[in-house]
């Protein structure tokens, strides 16, 4: 499946505006430093300018009609599934990118003792378990030997919650270690 | 001869001794193979009790860890495209795809026998010329020239994993513009921090390998799940074949020697010697659009290089008490604890303790290679878990990696933005080998060039005023105008 020409354009689009906007945020550092007068933008604007070049060439290369010869020969530039496809982006796709967000967030606030088991159901379940003694076994074993591995034998530094969840997930690890 | 005899009496003449490198060789393994915790944890774990030990099982026992740590963190990253260590990120490249080939336990079959060879060839070059090497190189290679080295490899790494040259240089840019977010290398002035303390420090190296191969192939296969259209990868037990192997040798010698040098030099040490060795496989290639695909090259040349340069990193700690990178600093840390000091008086001084360090490093990547072996027919059976248990317990070791490191959970964010971020760049063929090479290379490269620039008076012209600067830089340049002209070459042939 080979994605129009207007993709390309997207995808260009996309490209200069990140480099607009890293030139026009390289303009706060580009005073010449004083034991180094090119100054710290130097840097960046030499790789700014590489990606612009880069850009144009993507832009026009897309148009010429060997390109889509060439695609043809070697298969298409894109995986299974053309990106700007998105039929059959149901609620099931969207919580596999939402859901680890989401845990990240709630164990900063509630600890990754607590988090973690309703983490582990939830994304098995999402990714097609639907048995309740599979997704139990497997969740709380995977999580017993996680508590093993990084609190009794490595003691690993995991997040430990705010406010009162803090004391509490403190208690727990007591309790384990 | 006899000095290698001695140091591997002393090594296994001891109950004690053994212990210790058993425990060092199983540590290390074990360490490397876990995200975030590698073998740099355990050595600093370890640092204060090496007080209580003799200094010679001391320092044998981190040249141990140092061996199997980098092997180990192969095994991740060919079964889960999680790399144990930056050094291991390369290997994933190819030997993520050769595992979706049905052809996992081939990779770890390259992996574990070019690691032992890697490692072997640089424990034998570091006994026979760990001083005249030592003296070449470091009077030789200053900033200028290793500007020029990594520009160098840098032609290639847009070449690598995209089949348009066009977004494969974008990847590049992108990785190289990752790399500059934080403080600059001469004054630390903020770039792109957008007034964030946890920007200032510079975006982590680990969160962002973990995020790009790690999430995002969960989150490709996991799409590929709920619409019904997941392939389980299929198994297969297989050594690869002396044939299979011999095919390779010339990959292998390039790799060692690629690996060993970079080993030798301050500062670059396995991370860029892996890096440096998958351009120049994909360089020296007469199939180089393979790369990427499964293809066994890009698991013999990274893990080949990143064995050879610990032995080679030995020979400046030792000759002239320079470390390579943060573990044989710790080295010096064990010395200092010994009320030792390293330094070209060490081989007079205590040549005991540096034959057992050579004997030991040189013994355990012989033991790797068959511990390997049997590894190799083993773990492969950890694909058998179905992915839909797979995919969560990825994402958990992946977000501990992440987290463990510094302790900060805007690593986690970050991890977890970089696999959305690494999905979308995969799906529309951007290239993430070459967004991670710009990472990691951009940040040595930029602290060169700031330094060379300033000995040549910040004329770039200069670097074709020293000659090995000059002819890295030609070949760089010449690279890039190779990699146009032959997709020109297609175009008007289409």
């Amino acid at each position: 499946m080979r994605p129009g020409p207007d993709w390309v354009k997207v995808e260009a689009l996309a490209w200069s505006v990140f480099i607009g906007g890293a030139f026009a945020l390289s303009l706060d550092f580009d005073e010449p430093l004083r034991h180094y007068p090119p100054g710290a933008a130097l840097w960046p604007r030499i790789i700014l300018f590489g990606m612009a070049v880069a850009t144009v060439v993507l832009l026009v290369s897309r148009f010429l009609p060997q390109t889509a010869r060439l695609e043809r020969e070697q298969g298409p530039e894109y995986l299974d599934e053309a990106p700007n496809d998105l039929a059959g982006v149901g609620w099931r796709t969207t919580a596999v990118f939402v859901l680890p967000m989401l845990w990240t967030y709630a164990m900063h606030q509630l600890g990754f003792l607590l988090v973690t088991p309703v983490f582990l159901i939830a994304f098995t379940w999402l990714m097609g378990v639907r048995s309740k003694r599979t997704l139990l076994l497997f969740s709380f074993g995977f999580y017993a030997l996680l508590v093993l591995l990084f609190y009794k034998l490595i003691y690993t530094p995991l997040p430990m919650g705010a406010g009162m969840f803090h004391t509490i997930n403190g208690e727990l690890l007591a309790l384990i270690q | 001869m006899q000095d290698f005899i001695n140091g591997t009496a002393l090594l296994f003449g001891d109950p004690f001794g053994i212990a210790i490198f058993i425990g060092g060789l199983l540590g290390g393994l074990v360490f490397g193979a876990i995200p975030g915790l590698n073998a740099l944890t355990l050595a600093a774990v370890l640092l204060p009790f090496t007080a209580w030990i003799p200094a010679e099982y001391a320092i044998m026992l981190y040249g141990v860890i140092y061996v199997s740590g980098v092997y180990g963190g192969a095994i991740t990253a060919i079964l889960f495209n999680i790399p144990g260590s930056v050094e291991n990120a390369p290997t994933a490249f190819d030997g993520y795809p050769m595992t979706r080939n049905g052809e996992a336990s081939k990779a770890i079959g390259y992996a574990v026998t070019c690691s032992a060879i890697g490692g072997t060839c640089s424990a034998i070059l570091m006994m026979v010329a760990t001083e005249p090497v030592a003296d070449f190189a470091i009077s030789t290679f200053g900033p200028i020239e290793i500007t020029a080295l990594i520009f160098f490899g840098l032609t290639v790494v847009a070449g690598v994993g995209s089949k348009s040259l066009a977004k494969g240089w974008i990847s590049l840019g992108l990785g190289l513009m990752l790399g500059a977010i934080g403080g600059d290398p001469v004054a630390a002035t903020p770039r792109f921090t957008f007034g964030s303390l946890y920007l200032a420090g510079g975006i982590g190296f680990v969160p962002l390998i973990l995020g790009l191969f790690a999430v995002s192939e969960v989150f490709i296969q996991g799409r590929r799940l709920v619409r019904g259209s997941y392939t389980t990868p299929k198994l297969s037990v297989s050594y690869p074949s002396v044939a299979e192997f011999w095919s390779l040798k010339w990959a292998i010698v390039r790799s060692t020697i690629i690996g060993w040098f970079s080993g030798i030099l301050p500062g670059v040490g396995a991370t860029l010697a892996a890096f440096l060795s998958y351009n120049e496989a994909v360089r020296w290639s007469k199939h180089p659009e393979r790369f990427g695909h499964g293809e066994p090259e890009g698991v013999v040349a990274p893990e080949t290089a990143n064995n050879a340069a610990t032995g080679a990193a030995m020979i400046p700690l030792l000759a002239l008490g320079l470390p390579g990178g943060a573990l044989t600093a710790m080295m010096i840390g064990v010395f200092n604890l010994h009320d030792m000091e390293v330094g070209p008086l060490i081989m007079i001084e205590a040549p005991e303790l540096v034959w057992i360090l050579f004997a030991s490093m040189f013994w355990a990547s012989v033991a790797i290679l068959l511990l390997g072996m049997v590894e190799s027919k083993c773990i492969v059976h950890l694909l058998r878990i179905p992915f839909t248990m797979l995919a969560p317990g990825i994402l958990i070791f992946s977000m501990i990696g992440a987290y463990a490191l510094r302790g900060n959970i805007f690593d986690v964010y970050t991890m977890f933005l970089a696999g959305i971020a690494g999905y979308f760049l995969r799906r529309s063929d951007y290239s993430v080998p070459a967004i991670v090479m710009g990472v990691i290379l951009g940040q040595i490269g930029e602290n060169s060039m700031a330094q060379a620039l300033t000995m040549l008076d910040y004329s770039f012209i200069g670097f074709f005023s020293e000659p090995i600067s000059a002819v890295f830089c030609g070949a760089g340049l010449i690279t890039i105008a190779w990699g146009i002209g032959r997709r020109a070459y297609k175009f008007i042939r289409a």
